[in-house]
């Protein structure tokens, strides 16, 4: 009984480590439908390490829950500043469940490796506290890099992989933290149209597809975005000089609402 | 003086190409040749092809029409309009001329640039000492192993009853390889090699090897056009009558339909039973060719016993076989062993060549002869599969071309039930707007399908009649678009499809090419075809569907550093279930520029649901090393090739990769196994170690 409990509970754990891992979570992202590895702002610690190099430097907050269960909410604080062609990032992400609780906290540096081509490292601590006795609290690291490329005005790649060396949270028996490839493309269709897409390969998960488009006017985005795993999302986002806000929701057919918001201060 | 000027203008063009490796030239072609098929490719003896190429560059001013067409890398229409030029404007000044021809562009060029020249130096066979001093030498050795190891050897370490069936030798693979070239006139070598988990210097193998394979070629002495003693091949027409050599499926180039076989060559590969022995010779008479060979060799083959009372604790007589195995070799277990060498082959055949001023028309005739009849057990689906120890075959082919035009095919009959194959085909080129290539082959049920490897879906000559048409099209200076559309059908029953079948290949890429260090395409293919599935109730046959979406790009981020991407899905279905794969990879490859190491590698993740949606990939190995990997499970693939030149005469590449299976949930208190049998491991991870050097004597 206490091995299948085990097994259960780590396939829960599991689960949600890889759910969490491209943190779709941010309004942005979000209301993309999770295709963000090109996207440029300070959330790109999580999405595209990369991209952090020609980022503007941003301190951002975001609330976000899931499916409008309390208990699956997250907390997340981001924080990216430039020295010419070096980039420095931190976040902190709390997500509070009443048998889980997972935190993460990140370093990031990216460099911009000429005018058109940036690579990016991050370094990661996870921690989760569960309340089952035979859990109760595990911790490891992991890291993510990644490329970003712009192959021309429009056309925009990046690539990021996280946790390659599949790190171990348990011993015995060897449960160990997903790993994840992604690809996306960004393009300007525009002035001020573009286009986003990725792809997304976690261990033991279909190939995900996510795309969205945002359209800018002066102060204002609006994005809309889909994710082949039966998510559509919608977003709209404010900016002044220097403050942004930026609101989403997303709609599984299965699972129902989930609401994220952000707030940014741009430096 | 208009002419001159635009010959500096492409050769400006060129100036920025980046310096490629010799791995990557000849790679660039495997790939594209090899990617459509499932079976194993004899890389090894592609690749020892374009090597000679690479070591002695074809002469575009002096190379013959037959020799022009033999090279792997030039199309009927090229060779055409090569002709056509000489003919025309006299010898190419420059390489970079070629652009002017329709049928080459820049990236075409850039390509074959290291293949062909324009001042080889005439080398004439003559004085033996001149040759050993003009001559170049190559040793090369290979060696691989994988951990952890299989069943099969730890049986023999762990059981004392060693009656059980187990691997003899150690997990180690090793191949010895000596080759000498004067020009592409003379060649000779030694090959030898031990598989993975056979034994070595003991045993069945007092001297070592397994495999020993030794081969001489002489080319071009006067009307002695070639003479082959030892290890040869022998290709002719469209492969349908006699081919011992390597012969690729669809491709995405689509003139690969047609096969340019020219006669007999030395066999320089390591497939154990794919060659002929003995003496090969061709002469040429003005515009007749006439050649003939003779060859004895001993096959594997799975021989059925009958007991003899005087040999009590042997096999007793072998009587028949059920097969005979022409690219087999394994001889890893007592029992593998027993089939090793079982059937003594003999073979002997002519062939005449008549060259026209507007192609070549030939005909091909051998006989073969094994001392026990092959037999294979009788099942439906094989009933009309050749029986017995004699066959004869014979065949004429052509090959004609005319302006922009060119047809090619080959009829050929087998003794066995008088059977006929036939193959016809077009190649229509419309200049850079337009290729296209048409198809016919209808192979009999009862045609001999040993030594023959005709265009078609599967790798059997027989049993088939399609139609395929390909084509290739310049839309824009940025896009591409290629594909081809191939319709079959199977008149007689095949392996797990109880009725006679039909089906449909469709297969189209488009390219995209915006910048000199970007190019990115997408691919689509579906292929139909019918099983036999025991859980149907409705009908005898149903439709399978394969599908598969791939989306690629390549980017150079400097002259040293060049990234690859590539997403890739299946999805098989049956009119009961559907099952779903996909896999995605990014490739680093860092080759600066005159330094002495180049490094790639690979992070690779797939999640494929059955082994029907199992996704092939191209890697980079070591020059020879077989590129082709299966993802045919979830989980991950890395890999990292280092290639470090210590000097300019050696070489030394070094591979490491790693596959780690994701564990379902209900194993993970398991000790998690893959494979099956002997080849079982006891772990989800696998890793490879490979070391190549090579040392080269010019």
């Amino acid at each position: 009984m206490r091995k299948i409990g085990t097994i259960l509970l780590l396939s829960v754990l599991t689960n949600l480590c890889i759910a969490d891992l491209p943190s779709a979570n941010n309004a942005i992202t979000l209301s993309l439908g999770g295709a963000s590895a090109t996207y440029l702002n300070a959330f790109a610690i999580e999405n595209n390490v990369a991209a952090l190099a020609f980022s503007k430097a941003e301190f951002s907050l975001n609330a976000a829950n899931r499916f409008g269960i309390s208990d699956y909410s997250n907390l997340m604080a981001v924080y990216h500043h430039s020295i010419e062609n070096t980039s420095i990032g931190f976040s902190y992400q709390v997500s509070p469940l009443a048998s889980l609780t997972q935190q993460k906290a990140q370093v990031a540096v990216a460099r911009k490796l000429n005018k058109d081509i940036s690579a990016g490292v991050a370094l990661n601590y996870h921690r989760f506290s569960s309340t089952d006795v035979y859990y109760q609290k595990r911790s490891t690291l992991t890291f993510n890099a990644g490329l970003y490329f712009q192959v021309n005005e429009k056309l925009t790649i990046g690539t990021q992989i996280f946790n390659p060396n599949r790190s171990e949270l348990t011993r015995i028996p060897k449960e160990r933290m997903g790993s994840v490839l992604k690809l996306g493309t960004n393009y300007k269709l525009g002035h001020n149209i573009e286009l986003y897409a990725d792809a997304l390969q976690a261990t033991d998960r279909k190939l995900a597809i996510h795309a969205g488009v945002e359209l800018s006017k002066e102060h204002y985005t609006f994005r809309g975005g889909f994710g082949l795993n039966q998510l559509v999302a919608l977003g709209f986002g404010w900016k002044s000089s220097n403050l942004k806000i930026d609101i989403a929701a997303s709609y599984h057919n299965q699972l129902g609402f989930s609401p994220s918001v952000n707030v940014g201060h741009a430096f | 003086m208009r002419f001159k000027g635009l010959i500096i203008l492409i050769v400006a063009s060129f100036s920025r190409l980046n310096a490629q490796t010799e791995n990557e030239f000849i790679n660039q072609f495997i790939e594209r040749y090899i990617e459509n098929t499932t079976d194993e490719v004899d890389i090894q003896q592609f690749t020892s092809d374009l090597v000679i190429y690479l070591q002695n560059p074809l002469d575009l001013n002096k190379a013959t029409a037959s020799e022009l067409l033999t090279v792997p890398f030039f199309s009927s229409f090229q060779v055409s309009e090569i002709l056509e030029h000489r003919k025309t404007f006299g010898n190419f000044i420059c390489i970079y001329e070629l652009q002017v021809l329709p049928s080459f562009g820049t990236e075409v060029i850039k390509n074959i640039i290291p293949f062909i020249s324009l001042k080889t130096q005439t080398l004439k066979i003559g004085d033996v000492r001149e040759i050993w001093e003009k001559g170049s030498h190559q040793f090369l050795t290979l060696t691989e192993t994988s951990s952890p190891r299989k069943k099969g050897a730890l049986i023999k370490d762990t059981l004392t009853d060693l009656n059980v069936n187990h691997y003899l030798g150690s997990s180690v693979y090793n191949n010895l390889r000596y080759r000498f070239d004067y020009g592409r006139l003379v060649s000779y070598g030694v090959n030898m090699e031990k598989d993975a988990y056979e034994s070595f210097l003991n045993g069945n193998n007092p001297l070592g090897y397994d495999y020993f394979s030794y081969y001489f070629s002489l080319k071009n002495m006067g009307k002695l056009k070639s003479l082959q003693l030892g290890d040869y091949q022998a290709s002719f027409g469209q492969g349908l009558t006699l081919n011992t050599g390597i012969a690729f499926g669809k491709s995405s180039i689509i003139t690969n339909a047609k096969r340019n076989f020219n006669g007999f060559g030395a066999y320089r590969s390591l497939r154990e039973n794919a060659f002929l022995r003995g003496i090969a010779t061709t002469y040429q008479f003005n515009r007749s060719t006439v050649g003939a060979f003779v060859s004895y060799k001993k096959l594997d083959g799975n021989g059925v016993y009958r007991a003899d009372s005087n040999d009590l604790e042997g096999l007793g007589y072998i009587i028949s076989t059920t097969n005979i195995q022409e690219d087999g070799g394994l001889h890893r277990t007592p029992s593998e062993l027993t089939d090793k060498d079982a059937i003594k082959d003999f073979q002997t055949g002519i062939f005449t060549e008549y060259s026209l001023p507007f192609g070549k028309i030939g005909a091909v005739s051998y006989l073969r002869r094994l001392n026990q009849p092959l037999e294979p057990i009788p099942q439906v689906y094989n009933r009309f599969n050749f029986r017995g120890n004699q066959y004869l075959k014979n065949g004429i082919y052509y090959d004609f071309i005319y302006r922009n035009l060119n047809l090619f095919g080959e009829i050929s009959m087998s003794s066995y039930q008088n059977s006929f194959a036939q193959v016809h085909g077009a190649l229509i080129s419309l200049g850079k707007p337009l290729d296209i290539s048409l198809v016919y082959r209808n192979y009999g049920k009862s045609f001999i399908t040993m030594q023959s490897t005709g265009f078609g879906e599967s790798g059997i000559t027989a049993n088939e009649n399609g139609l395929y048409v390909g084509f290739e099209s310049k839309l824009s200076r940025q896009f591409t678009l290629l594909g081809y559309y191939d319709l079959f059908q199977n008149p007689w029953l095949r392996s797990a499809t109880d009725a006679p079948s039909s089906g449909s290949d469709f297969w189209s890429e488009i390219q995209y090419k915006p910048t000199k260090v970007f190019q990115a395409y997408y691919r689509y293919r579906t292929e139909t075809k019918q099983r036999s599935y025991a859980a149907s109730q409705t009908s005898l046959l149903q439709f399978t569907t394969t599908q598969r979406h791939r989306f690629h790009i390549n980017y150079t981020l400097n002259k040293g550093i060049e990234l690859r991407s590539r997403i890739e899905s299946s999805i098989f279905a049956t009119p009961i279930s559907r099952s779903y794969g996909s896999m995605i990879y990014q490739d680093f490859i860092y080759k600066p520029m005159k330094s002495k190491l180049q490094l790639s590698g690979r992070i690779a993740f797939s999640n494929i649901e059955n082994f029907n949606n199992r996704i092939y990939s191209f890697e980079q190995v070591p020059l020879y090393d077989y590129p082709l990997f299966t993802h045919g499970y979830s989980g991950l693939r890395y890999y990292l090739l280092t290639r470090y030149t210590i000097k300019k005469e050696i070489d030394i590449w070094f591979r490491y990769a790693i596959n780690q299976l994701d564990i379902p949930l209900d194993h993970l208190m398991d000790n998690f196994a893959t494979g099956s049998g002997l080849d079982e491991i006891n772990s989800n991870i696998k890793q490879t170690f490979t070391l190549q050097i090579r040392y080269l004597i010019p």
